[in-house]
């Protein structure tokens, strides 16, 4: 902003010609302004970029006359750029210093920027460029250049730009008949027909050329810009939807608000590739505010349209997913490479699109840069007409259009988030949105989402990765077929792990190794004996390596297969009896109370189930002397559970016998009360607490002396 | 109420209801325990259509569901019941919602969260593969209409909805209970303990309430404010709601038995708990073998209610009223270990040794259950010669 305060003073003088001051200009460039908010994603910009040109275009064509009124000179000194080699859009010359208005802007664009790119290469401009520049030049001395243009198009000669007060609803069809490319730029021409002040028209033969000039300039604009479609011209569908809306206009507010409108739609409709696909026969016109005395509405009414885009082009994109689907089935590996081509190509399209204006790819860049000028620009004028009212209400309705923009994005973003919430089984779904969702065009994303819920969410990945062993990776997308690996593989990679863990011990290899084989089993949505086994053989080695996180992982996946899965419960019982010792471990009561529920007569007979509950009631009834029994006879693998809270029963016990026995006790007796293996290892932990000793070489606790510790215990 | 009439008559009357905010008839009309639940003129396999345009906009979703709930129980698929139950609580939601600054409409919201979960258990017993899932889903159903009414806090406190969270938290505390999620009662309960309107909801809500709060703090081994909220519910209790209160008293016994009050038989007897009258004695007596005896005779009652873990508490009570019993006969303050362990034994504990015994010695002197200590040299227990086993009430 900074930037265009320094720009002020000219703009301002500008908007001090007031007498003849467009408001529908204004409009315009609120609307620039809106898109300069920076929500909008390059290339984006692009588009508006391309239509500011095309609107610019016809402002000129149609203030024309105002600044030939006010003074023919004025503009040019002020603004101390010469206006022809910008962009070459004004067809118009630095006569008429209200032409310059849009050049000019860009002018001062590049002399703060210290130019990047010297005007003349303007990439954008680059094929129209020269042709321009001498335009240009000959009008200003000749004039009479415009044929060679103006022969490519129809002359338009019974529309001198601003036909002032009444035009009959008649003449607004009229702009379209030109060629194709014209019709978008076209609505400002319309507009003019509005406004009020253009009395003073210029008759000038210049004039009359102008228009034509500028079509042609403006046509080749089109073909250059990014946005052009493939086919390289309008869909007469469009044509006559812009015709429609303006026919519908009945004041220049209106056109304002149309023009936005219409200016949105279509740039989002060629963001989309879907110039050529809508309907726009069926698109909804916008409403106005003579229509409806509602301004405010109608920026909701846009993304409306948005997504009603959306729905049509679902079919489309529907389809698409139903056959890669079908695809799939036949063979993973190749559907996933087809998949990714299809991901990635909208960005292609899009550099496509943009590198046929240029052709090249440095071009390609100073293009964009160039582009970015253009939205400070378009700030600028913004700024010098703030006093305009209808220019501030427009500025609103393009604010809020913005900003519905990005709530829609935002709503997508919530709506992924709240899909990978639900998904715990990552399918297809998941895989082809995550793909898609790094494209730029979120619109992509958002069709593929809403698709993949409903189409593909059972379906899981095949893998066709062979390595035998994998290192675990968070997955933060949905897995490619060839990073995962199929249950045959998976198999010898189980034994790989359990070899390489008898051999070796090495528990974070194992570690690593068993989680992504457990990925990779989720990710396919196996659920069999088979992960049964690879659960249990993590379980143990977490038991063993006193991993808890993981063994709680495992032991609660075990939970569910073993009641998914009748025939896989060969180690059931063992592993409930784990899981009530590590109900123990976290002291969950009211868990250990639902298990309790759930305890057949057969489970409670198990012996490692009994030992459990044995534990389990000796814990509960303070009976620790029994429960270090217990602990020293622990069945399979449960010491090592009990491992993990002995220490904490250790402290307990301790403070029961310092605290009940008077004077002393001798430490063989902690030893063996506190089953430890040594008396070295008791004293290792007795040595933790400051324990008062008495008798020779500290063979006796006294309990009393020690009392205060018990605090610290 | 309209257990005859023909469909539109049932409608206009509903609609008569609605406009003039009675509360309580319009619950009634779109309950699924009233009369006109019977009235044949209200099924039809199409009421979507004929319902249709008949009815103003909020009140014709609500109506479509209810009825056709209504039919799907009426040929006893409770599950397509319990589908169009849960869309007609989401209606409900809805038209809470809309309604600001009045909630007359509560009793509505009421009956038919109450219908959805009953139908839900019903659908739940149907489904045996379900397990818990559709009881989950209905919790769900019933947290939306929570949330509505917890953020309605703009509203005065007369017409605030916040005064029917109290209804919802309790319809979803027994779902919890029943589905064994206890641990998703807590955010309910803190948004009622931190509620303004915690006590000024209906006794009956507040008695309901605490009975589950009980439930959970004894789960938790918090069984003094365990006492208290179940002592409440017990004593606020309405006199002729002897289910309720024996249910009640099923977890306040144990309870109180562990904080050392044993219930009169007379109690008891009164409301059909004599399986408690055993573990009584037993527990009262030191009666470790019959503790052992009780326990495996009542076990599916104990571990139905849930209480088979805190019952096996009260060995810790027997232990102390058997060490009780052999202070006193020896009476002496100097006990031999040895005594100790042949009362166990006696009592049926036949592998325990000194270790042990002077383990549970040494775990009811920490508790503070008997006052003493063990010598190690002597193997003796030496108690206090004043009140030597303070009675456990006193202790908590």
């Amino acid at each position: 902003m900074s930037e265009n305060s320094k720009q002020e003073p000219p703009l301002q003088t500008m908007s001090g010609m007031p007498p003849n001051h467009n408001p529908w200009m204004y409009g315009l460039y609120n609307q620039y302004n809106g898109f300069q908010g920076g929500v909008f994603p390059n290339f984006y910009n692009q588009q508006q970029y391309y239509n500011q040109m095309a609107n610019g275009n016809f402002h000129d064509a149609h203030q024309f006359p105002s600044n030939k009124n006010s003074n023919p000179e004025f503009g040019q000194p002020q603004f101390s750029v010469p206006p022809p080699p910008l962009l070459g859009m004004s067809p118009l010359d630095t006569n008429r210093p209200f032409f310059n208005q849009s050049p000019i802007r860009f002018n001062l664009n590049t002399n703060r920027k210290s130019a990047p790119i010297p005007p003349n290469e303007n990439p954008l401009l680059n094929n129209n460029n020269n042709n321009n520049n001498s335009s240009n030049k000959k009008k200003r001395k000749k004039g009479g250049n415009h044929n060679k243009i103006g022969s490519q198009l129809p002359p338009l000669p019974d529309h001198p730009p601003p036909l002032p007060p009444c035009p009959p609803p008649e003449e607004l069809p009229k702009p379209p008949p030109p060629p194709p490319p014209l019709d978008v730029p076209l609505p400002p021409p319309l507009a003019t027909e509005d406004i009020p002040e253009p009395f003073e028209e210029p008759k000038d033969s210049t004039d009359n050329e102008e228009p034509t000039t500028f079509n042609s300039e403006s046509s080749s604009f089109l073909q250059n810009s990014s946005i052009q479609t493939s086919a390289g011209s309008w869909p007469e569908s469009l044509e006559r939807y812009i015709k429609r809306c303006y026919e519908k206009c009945k004041t220049c507010f209106d056109r304002d608000q149309i023009d936005i409108c219409l200016k949105g739609r279509i740039t989002a409709a060629a963001n989309k590739d879907e110039i050529w696909t809508r309907n726009w026969d069926d698109e909804p016109i916008p409403s106005v505010y003579s229509e409806r005395n509602n301004l405010q509405v109608k920026p909701v009414q846009g993304t409306l349209n948005l997504y009603q885009k959306n729905e049509n082009s679902q079919v489309n994109k529907l389809k698409q997913i139903l056959a890669a689907k079908a695809y799939f089935t036949k063979t993973p590996q190749r559907r996933r490479r087809q998949h990714s081509n299809s991901s990635s190509r909208s960005p292609s399209k899009k550099r496509h699109s943009t590198s046929s204006a240029s052709g090249d790819e440095v071009e390609e860049k100073k293009t964009f840069k160039n582009k970015s000028k253009l939205k400070v620009k378009d700030r600028l004028s913004l700024d010098s007409k703030k006093n305009d009212k209808y220019q501030k209400k427009a500025k609103k309705v393009a604010y809020q259009f913005h900003i519905d923009e990005s709530q829609g994005s935002a709503e997508k973003l919530q709506k992924r988030a709240e899909r990978f919430a639900n998904s715990n089984i990552p399918s297809i779904a998941s895989s082809l949105q995550v793909n898609s969702n790094r494209e730029l065009n979120p619109r992509k994303s958002i069709v593929v989402d809403t698709e993949g819920d409903y189409e593909l969410n059972n379906i899981h990945i095949v893998g066709t990765c062979t390595e035998i062993e994998k290192s675990f990776l968070r997955l933060t997308r949905a897995p490619e077929a060839c990073e995962v690996r199929p249950i045959n593989i998976l198999k010898f990679s189980l034994r790989n792990v359990k070899d390489r863990w008898i051999e070796k011990q090495d528990y974070r290899y194992a570690c690593d190794q068993l989680k992504s084989i457990r990925q990779d089993l989720t990710v396919q949505g196996v659920r069999d004996s088979f992960t049964v086994e690879v659960y249990e053989t993590h379980a143990r080695i977490a038991l063993e390596k006193g991993d808890h996180e993981e063994f709680n992982q495992c032991q609660t996946q075990l939970k569910m297969l073993y009641s998914e899965l009748p025939n896989s419960r060969a180690n059931a019982a063992e592993f409930t009896a784990y899981r009530i010792l590590y109900y123990l471990f976290t002291k969950n009561t009211l868990d250990l109370t639902t298990i309790f529920k759930f305890l057949s007569k057969e489970d409670r007979e198990n012996e490692c189930i009994k030992h459990a509950l044995k534990t389990r009631c000796a814990w509960a009834t303070g009976n620790l002397h029994k429960f270090f029994l217990l602990y020293k006879t622990a069945p399979l693998m449960a010491g090592y559970l009990m491992d993990w809270f002995v220490d904490r029963e250790r402290k307990q016990y301790l403070k029961y016998i310092i605290k009940s026995y008077r004077q002393s006790v001798p430490v063989d007796f902690i030893t063996r009360e506190l089953a430890f293996d040594s008396p070295s290892k008791a004293s290792e932990f007795l040595n933790q607490f400051p324990l008062s000793y008495t008798g020779c070489d500290q063979t006796q606790i006294d309990c009393k002396a020690s009392l205060p510790a018990v605090a610290n215990i | 109420m309209m257990a005859t009439g023909t469909l539109n008559q049932y409608i206009q009357y509903v609609e008569r209801m609605f406009r003039t905010a009675n509360g309580e008839n319009l619950a009634r009309l779109l309950s699924l325990r009233d009369d006109h639940i019977n009235n044949k003129n209200l099924r039809s396999s199409d009421i979507a259509t004929l319902v249709e345009g008949n009815c103003v906009a909020p009140l014709d979703e609500i109506i479509i569901y209810h009825l056709c709930c209504v039919q799907a129980l009426s040929v006893k698929d409770f599950i397509e019941a319990y589908h169009h139950q849960s869309q007609c609580v989401a209606a409900v939601v809805r038209l809470l919602q809309a309604q600001k600054e009045e909630n007359w409409s509560l009793s509505l919201m009421y009956t038919v969260c109450l219908d959805l979960r009953l139908v839900a258990q019903k659908a739940e017993l149907c489904d045996a593969q379900s397990n818990g899932k559709i009881l989950e889903k209905a919790a769900e159903s019933l947290l939306a209409c929570f949330r509505v009414c917890a953020a309605d806090n703009r509203t005065a406190d007369e017409d605030t909805k916040r005064l029917g969270m109290l209804n919802l938290v309790n319809q979803l505390l027994k779902v919890y209970f029943r589905i064994n999620k206890l641990h998703l009662c807590k955010p309910l309960i803190r948004a009622i303990d931190s509620s303004p309107f915690k006590d000024q909801f209906p006794l009956a809500q507040q008695i309901t309430y605490r009975y589950f709060v009980g439930r959970k703090a004894m789960f938790d081994s918090d069984y003094r404010s365990a006492d208290e909220y179940l002592s409440f519910a017990f004593q606020n209790c309405h006199h002729q709601s002897i289910k309720n209160k024996r249910l009640i008293l099923t977890y306040l016994i144990p309870v109180k038995m562990l904080l050392g009050f044993m219930p009169a038989k007379r109690l008891l007897h009164k409301y059909d708990l004599l399986q408690f009258w055993d573990l009584v004695t037993t527990v009262k007596n030191g009666d470790l073998r019959g503790i052992d005896h009780v326990m495996e005779e009542h076990e599916s009652f104990f571990i139905r209610a849930g209480i088979y873990l805190i019952v096996e508490k009260l060995k810790i009570t027997a232990y102390r009223n058997l060490f009780r019993k052999v202070y006193l006969a020896e009476n002496t303050h100097q006990i031999d270990i040895v005594s100790f362990q042949a009362a166990l034994q006696i009592m049926g504990q036949v592998d325990v040794d000194s270790d042990e015994t002077q383990c549970i010695v040494a775990n009811l002197i920490y508790d503070g259950k008997i006052k003493g200590y063990i010598s190690y040299q002597h193997k003796k227990v030496v108690v206090s010669k004043q009140n030597a086993f303070p009675p456990l009430s006193s202790l908590y």
